[in-house]
Formats: structure tokens, C-alpha cells, sequence
């Protein structure tokens, strides 16, 4: 696999030496002077974020007390939003911190798990709330820069893609099977899936689609785009050839992942961590603006401004080298709207997850999917023993893989 | 893994090496009109360059890729790692749409190559740029299907500026790039193709791009599908690295290295066995690793100014730069 060796052979040869090698004296300068200068440049349109961003203090290690992420201030001024998988296996109070200095007690009110989201309510301060009546989503090339407390921003990046479901459930399945030798006009079905949307419409082994939903497909990649742009519970018009003649038929799609060929995980895996600590909890968000900003994992949670200063939405995780996601403002509203869950349900549905995660486990094929990213233990003292086995046991892999490449 | 001493040593030698050049940040900003401004541009460019940037996937290897369209008549420029060892790709298009290229040549070398899409146009194409201009903290945009196709998303857009031009034809941005990148396009803000996604570092600023100048050098035998060079991520062992073709010998106190022996530009420009070189193009020159780390900076081509001491006399002597495996 000449792709990812080239990639890797230089992430090996270049492995802890200086960021770049060589960059000369000069050109360091002038990148190091473009980035203050850039910086100060943007810095007026966060300055109304500043005040609604909070540092929220909390003891997770059993360390002692530190600020492990940022907040967003939103409602009456009482209330944060910040990222829950940061927060969780807090031991003791919590407590948030604005950028004067002000501080307040806060306890978990509730719980969007989906999010990752704790709406935190606070006694004895109160601070300016996000404005959150633009719901216009940026658009791709647009700037988004993420706030922190103090004066300067805590990233900036622009729109790299715009908001997406990142929800397996939210991915449409028809559940056709298709053959990949199959060549000219339509894609020709191998087999239909039980309980699926294909088979309840009819449709069988040896049919030739030649359209969904008014979209002619052609190939395997051209049936998934056809669909990708729609949900489960959705219905479609599927035109086929059986028997030299066509027909067509309604089918609903269900609910159901897909698997696409992607690099192989291992190797991507450890690229997605190259030079970042990524988000404990940085995938399967219902809705996200994927972004190029370089967020420190302990620097999520804080509002994301436009360039005019409008809050466009809660930083919620650094993914991989290269993204880095926000919860748009629309989707900010909605949730706020809904009632979330009880910090004791949420702990509760988590332990529940983990459980089933751990029997679905034994049972997937392995290497299709990148593993599930969803992880946060339950109880505060397993927590650290967990996380510290899993760093761990990160840390033995990676060492494994790479001595794994060198053979090949 | 390939010498990762030898590549500290180099690096550490860039970064002690030479005097100061004036210092021009590039298109300065310096308010909040002219971010805006920069946004423009950047939403511009990638709009349009979406339709053209395409995923390249090899079904032979399984390996896949990215590559930008450059012509109407569907001439994708990639990197050579992208299609080495096939013969044929799936050139798949960010609304989906899938059409067959065949695989012309490939320079390894500078890590880039030639896909023809089979069906007639006219396919929506970005113009080429020039790469050689560029310099560190000009505005780049890098774009590619990272890690794979995926019809849930358009391939995502990333913005930043060269950090570093060089080594030879590649150049170096902050724009992040990931496995599935490689052979996507590398922007200028007038939205010209002027990089090809090459390879990344552990540093988040270092994120490798083949310049596309290296097409128009080798375009006849790209077309002609020629496959020639060697994939090196160490750029002192690149074949097409450029060279004056002296032997070091050993460094002299104060500055300076020992000329060993002499060939090609070299010989031709008059330098000497024995004589001291003590600048490059104004740059004192410390030793013979010194001097290939500043040489690696340019390109074949370049004519450079070097200043030696022969006999005690100074000299100055004007040397044009030859790729490597061109000496004779």
C-alpha cells in the first residue's frame, strides 16, 4: 500500500525532530509574524464571545482541581453548556470561571447525550448569554473562530464542510447487495437484505437498477451517493430492468450503517493522531460543521463566532489532525428546547452502552468500521482505572503497529 | 525506517545555518476588513474547485486517493504514489459521479502523475498555476477526499499558508492533510492549481505538497506515459535533487569546506579541487552537510553565487544547479 507508506515513511523519518525541517530562520519569522498579526486582526470579532465563555474547573484525575474545558454561557446567564465526556467522571464540585475572574458553583442539570452535551446551572454569578437568534448556517470557506475566556481566541479555522449527520442511524439503507463485476447501464443486485426497504418492495437478485429517486446510478459509489442524501423512513422511486422490461417500485429506506472502503484503520488511526490529543468523545454527533481549526481537546466546549462577531455555534470536539467539529446554532436552539437527561440517566445509559458495545463487539467482523468512539465509563473510580488501562494500552498498540510497518 | 538520525542532523544544521534575509510577510493582515476580504477568496475558490477535485480509487491495489482536473477534456493531475502499479482508475466526483481514467506516467521522484479520464468532456477543470514563487506565508487552500470517498460530505476544505518552500520542487503548508488526500489539489486565492498533497510530518504545520511546476517539466513524458524515479521522503537522497557536483572535504575553522574534487556545473563554472567555498549566495556556509541542506532548498536550474578563497584570493564563481542522476 504505496499510499500510506509514502505518508508514513516521512511521519517516521521526521518523527521528533524540529516541526519542520528545513524551514529556514527567515521563513519561521515571517509564519511566526503572520500568525500573531492574523490573530490580532480577528480578535475584535470574538471579543463579545469572551464574555460568555467560561473555564470549567472540575477534579477528574484525582489530582486535584483544574479547568479541563470550556463553557458556553446561554439563557439567562445561569446556565452553561459544555462538553460532557470532559466532565463526567468528575470527582466533587464543579465550578466555572469567567475571564474577570468571576466565579460560580455549577451542577449538572442535565445530559444531551448525543451532543455530548451537560447543561450546567450556576449559583452565584451570572454572565452574558450567547445571542442565539442567527441560525443561518456558515458556509463552506467561511471563518469560525472559537473563543476562549481570556482576549485572545482559542483557534481559528474555516468551513471545511458544512452541517452533517455524523449519526449512523441517520444514514439511509435500501439493503441491496451489489455485483462490482456488473458492467454497462444500472448497478445489478446480488442479494436483498431481511427486513429491509429492498425487500419489502420487491426487489430481487438479477434486477438491474437503473435509477433512485430520479437519479440515474451506474456504478457502486453512484448508488451510495444517490442515497446518502437521504433519511431513514424516507420513500423512494427505484426504476429497474427484470426480464427485459422496467419497472418500477416505491421502497422505504430504514435505518442501517453502510460500510465504504476507507484506508485501512490502523494505519489511519495513527495519522488521525499525529501531532494533536484528540476529544475522548469526537464522533456520532447528529449534527456538525466539520472545520479546520486546530482545538485543544481541553478547549472545546467554548461559543464559535462568525467574522461579524454572531455566535454560530458550540465547539464540541477535536476529531483528528485534521478536524475539528462544531454543533451549528440551529441545532444549539433545538436541543435547548428538549428536555435532556437526568445526570443519573445519562451515567446510567452510558454503563448500558458500554455493555452492549462489549457484546456487539465479540460479535462485528473486525477492521470494517473504525471502532466506536463512545466511551465514557460510569463510575468515577473505574473511570481512571479504565482510562489509565486504555492510555495504556493505546500506547502499547501504537508501539506494536509502528514496529508492524517497519517489517513490511 | 529511513535514517531518521540523519534527518535530525539536517535539521538541526537548517535551523542554525545562515544570515537573516529581510523579512516580507506576504500579504500582510492586518484588520478585520482584510480577513474578510481573504474569505471571499477562499469561499470562491472552493466552490468552484469542488466540482473538480476528484477521489482517484485503484481497484487493483485498493488504494485510494485524490487528484484535481485540469483540462476540459479530463486531464487529472495527482501524485504519483496514488497510481503507482495500476493501470486504470475510478476517477469518482464529490456529487458522485463515477467515470473511468486511465493511468498515464508518473515522476516518483517528485511525487506526481498523469490520469486521463477515458469518456469526452468537456469536465469542470481548475487551471494550473505556478508553484516556484511561491514563498513562505502565502494564502493556500488544500483540498481532497481525506481518508477515502464519502457521499455523506464534499471533500473537505483546508486553509493555510507555505511555511516553507522546498525541498526541490515540493513545499510546505499548515493546511492539515491526512491519508486520502494525497494527490489532491493545493490552491493559490486566484483558485490556480499550484501544489499536488504529498505527504505529511508529525507536526501539524508540516504537510508536504509536490509543486506544480514539476508537471510542466516532465509534461511530454508524462503524457507519453513514462513511469520514472523513486519515491523519497528523505530529500538528500532525492535522485532529482539539485547538485553543483563538488566532493566536500573537510570544514575549515571560521567558515567554509574544503572543495574535494570537482565535476559538471561545477568544473564548468571553474571551481577547483583545493579551493575553500565560504558562501552561497551570501549565506556563510559552515560544512559540507551545511551546504546540502541550503543546495536542497533550490531547484535544478537555478544559477547560485558561491564566494571561495584559492590561494589565499578571494573568488566569486556563478553555478547552474543540475539534478543529481544528471551528472555526468
Amino acid at each position: 500500500m504505496l499510499l500510506q507508506t509514502a505518508l508514513l515513511t516521512g511521519a517516521f523519518a521526521q518523527r521528533g525532530g524540529p516541526e519542520v525541517p528545513l524551514m529556514r530562520p527567515e521563513e519561521a519569522e515571517v509564519v511566526q509574524r503572520q500568525t500573531i498579526e492574523f490573530f490580532d486582526a480577528i480578535r475584535p470579532a470574538a471579543q463579545q464571545a469572551v464574555a460568555s465563555t467560561v473555564w470549567v474547573w472540575t477534579d477528574t484525575t484525582g489530582r486535584g482541581k483544574r479547568p479541563v474545558v470550556f463553557g458556553t454561557v446561554v439563557g439567562d446567564g445561569t446556565k452553561v453548556l459544555t462538553k460532557w465526556s470532559e466532565i463526567a467522571m468528575a470527582r466533587g464540585p464543579i465550578q466555572v470561571v469567567g475571564g474577570d475572574g468571576k466565579t460560580a458553583k455549577a451542577t449538572v442539570e442535565g445530559v444531551y447525550q448525543d451532543e455530548d452535551l451537560a447543561l450546567l446551572s450556576l449559583e452565584g454569578a451570572r454572565y452574558r448569554p450567547v445571542d442565539l437568534s442567527q441560525v443561518e448556517a456558515p458556509k463552506i470557506g467561511n471563518f469560525l473562530i472559537a473563543a476562549s475566556p481570556d482576549d485572545t481566541p482559542a483557534s481559528v479555522g474555516v468551513v471545511a464542510v458544512e452541517a452533517r449527520s455524523l449519526r449512523e442511524k441517520d444514514q439511509a439503507f435500501l439493503g441491496v447487495r451489489l455485483d462490482p463485476e456488473h458492467s454497462g447501464t444500472g448497478v445489478r443486485i446480488l442479494g436483498v437484505e431481511e427486513e429491509s426497504g429492498a425487500l419489502e418492495a420487491g426487489l430481487k437478485e438479477g434486477d438491474v437498477i437503473l435509477s433512485v429517486g430520479g437519479r440515474a446510478v451506474n456504478s457502486l459509489i453512484e448508488m451510495r451517493t444517490a442515497l446518502a442524501g437521504f433519511g431513514p423512513g424516507e420513500r423512494l422511486e427505484i426504476r429497474f430492468q427484470r426480464d427485459g422490461g422496467e419497472v418500477k417500485v416505491e421502497a422505504e429506506l430504514k435505518e442501517k450503517s453502510e460500510s465504504y472502503p476507507q484506508l485501512p484503520g490502523g494505519r489511519l488511526r495513527q495519522m488521525e493522531k499525529m501531532g494533536t490529543t484528540l476529544s475522548l468523545v469526537r464522533g456520532g454527533f447528529p449534527s456538525v460543521i466539520q472545520t479546520d481549526m486546530q482545538l485543544e481537546r481541553d478547549h472545546c466546549g467554548g461559543p464559535v463566532v462568525d467574522l461579524d462577531g454572531k455566535f454560530a455555534g458550540v465547539a464540541i470536539a477535536r476529531a483528528d489532525r485534521t478536524r475539528s467539529f462544531i454543533i451549528p446554532t440551529k441545532a444549539i436552539v433545538e436541543l435547548l428546547d428538549r428536555s435532556p437527561l437526568t445526570p443519573q440517566e445519562a451515567q446510567d445509559a452510558l454503563a448500558q452502552q458500554r455493555e452492549e458495545r462489549q457484546q456487539v463487539g465479540q460479535a462485528a467482523p473486525q477492521g470494517q468500521q473504525p471502532p466506536k468512539q463512545r466511551m465514557i465509563p460510569a463510575k468515577p473510580k473505574q473511570a481512571e482505572n479504565l482510562r489509565r488501562h486504555l492510555e495504556d494500552m493505546e500506547r502499547l498498540m501504537e508501539r506494536m503497529r509502528a514496529e508492524m510497518e517497519g517489517l513490511e | 525506517m529511513k535514517q531518521p538520525r540523519f534527518f535530525h542532523g539536517v535539521a538541526a544544521v537548517a535551523l542554525l545555518s545562515g544570515l537573516m534575509g529581510p523579512v516580507l510577510a506576504r500579504e500582510p493582515v492586518g484588520s478585520i476588513e482584510d480577513v474578510r476580504k481573504l474569505e471571499k477568496q477562499i469561499a470562491a475558490v472552493a466552490g468552484k474547485a469542488m466540482k473538480s477535485t476528484v477521489a482517484l480509487i485503484a481497484e487493483a491495489t485498493g488504494a485510494s486517493g485524490s487528484g484535481v482536473v485540469a483540462s476540459a477534456d479530463g486531464m487529472i493531475l495527482t501524485a504519483a504514489h496514488v497510481i503507482e502499479g495500476v493501470e486504470e482508475v475510478q476517477v469518482v466526483f464529490p456529487d458522485g459521479k463515477q467515470v473511468k481514467g486511465k493511468v498515464l506516467g508518473a515522476n516518483l521522484s517528485k511525487d506526481i502523475g498523469l490520469v486521463k479520464i477515458e469518456d469526452e468532456g468537456p469536465w469542470p477543470f481548475m487551471e494550473r498555476g505556478e508553484s516556484k514563487p511561491l514563498k513562505a506565508g502565502d494564502w493556500v487552500i488544500a483540498m481532497g477526499h481525506s481518508t477515502g470517498f464519502d457521499p455523506s460530505r464534499t471533500p473537505p476544505v483546508r486553509f493555510g499558508r507555505v511555511v516553507s518552500d522546498g525541498p526541490g520542487n515540493f513545499m510546505t503548508t499548515d493546511c492539515t492533510l491526512i491519508g486520502g488526500d494525497s494527490g489532491g489539489p493545493l490552491f493559490d486565492l486566484d483558485g490556480k492549481v499550484v501544489g499536488i498533497n504529498s505527504s505529511i510530518g508529525e507536526a501539524l504545520k508540516n504537510n508536504n505538497h509536490a509543486g506544480v511546476d514539476g508537471f510542466k517539466d516532465d509534461w511530454d513524458r508524462l503524457i507519453a506515459g513514462e513511469v520514472w524515479g523513486e519515491l523519497e521522503m528523505n530529500p538528500m537522497r532525492n535522485q532529482e535533487r539539485p547538485v553543483m557536483g563538488i566532493n566536500f572535504g573537510p570544514a575549515v575553522r571560521g567558515g567554509g569546506v574544503i572543495v574535494a574534487a570537482v565535476r559538471g556545473p561545477a568544473a564548468k563554472a571553474g571551481i577547483r579541487p583545493g579551493d575553500v567555498i565560504r558562501t552561497l549566495d551570501g549565506t556563510v556556509v559552515r560544512d559540507g552537510g551545511n551546504m546540502q541542506v541550503l543546495l536542497a532548498k533550490k531547484q535544478a536550474g537555478d544559477r547560485v553565487k558561491v564566494g571561495g578563497v584559492r590561494s589565499g584570493k578571494p573568488f566569486e564563481a556563478e553555478v547552474e544547479l543540475k539534478q543529481m542522476n544528471q551528472l555526468r
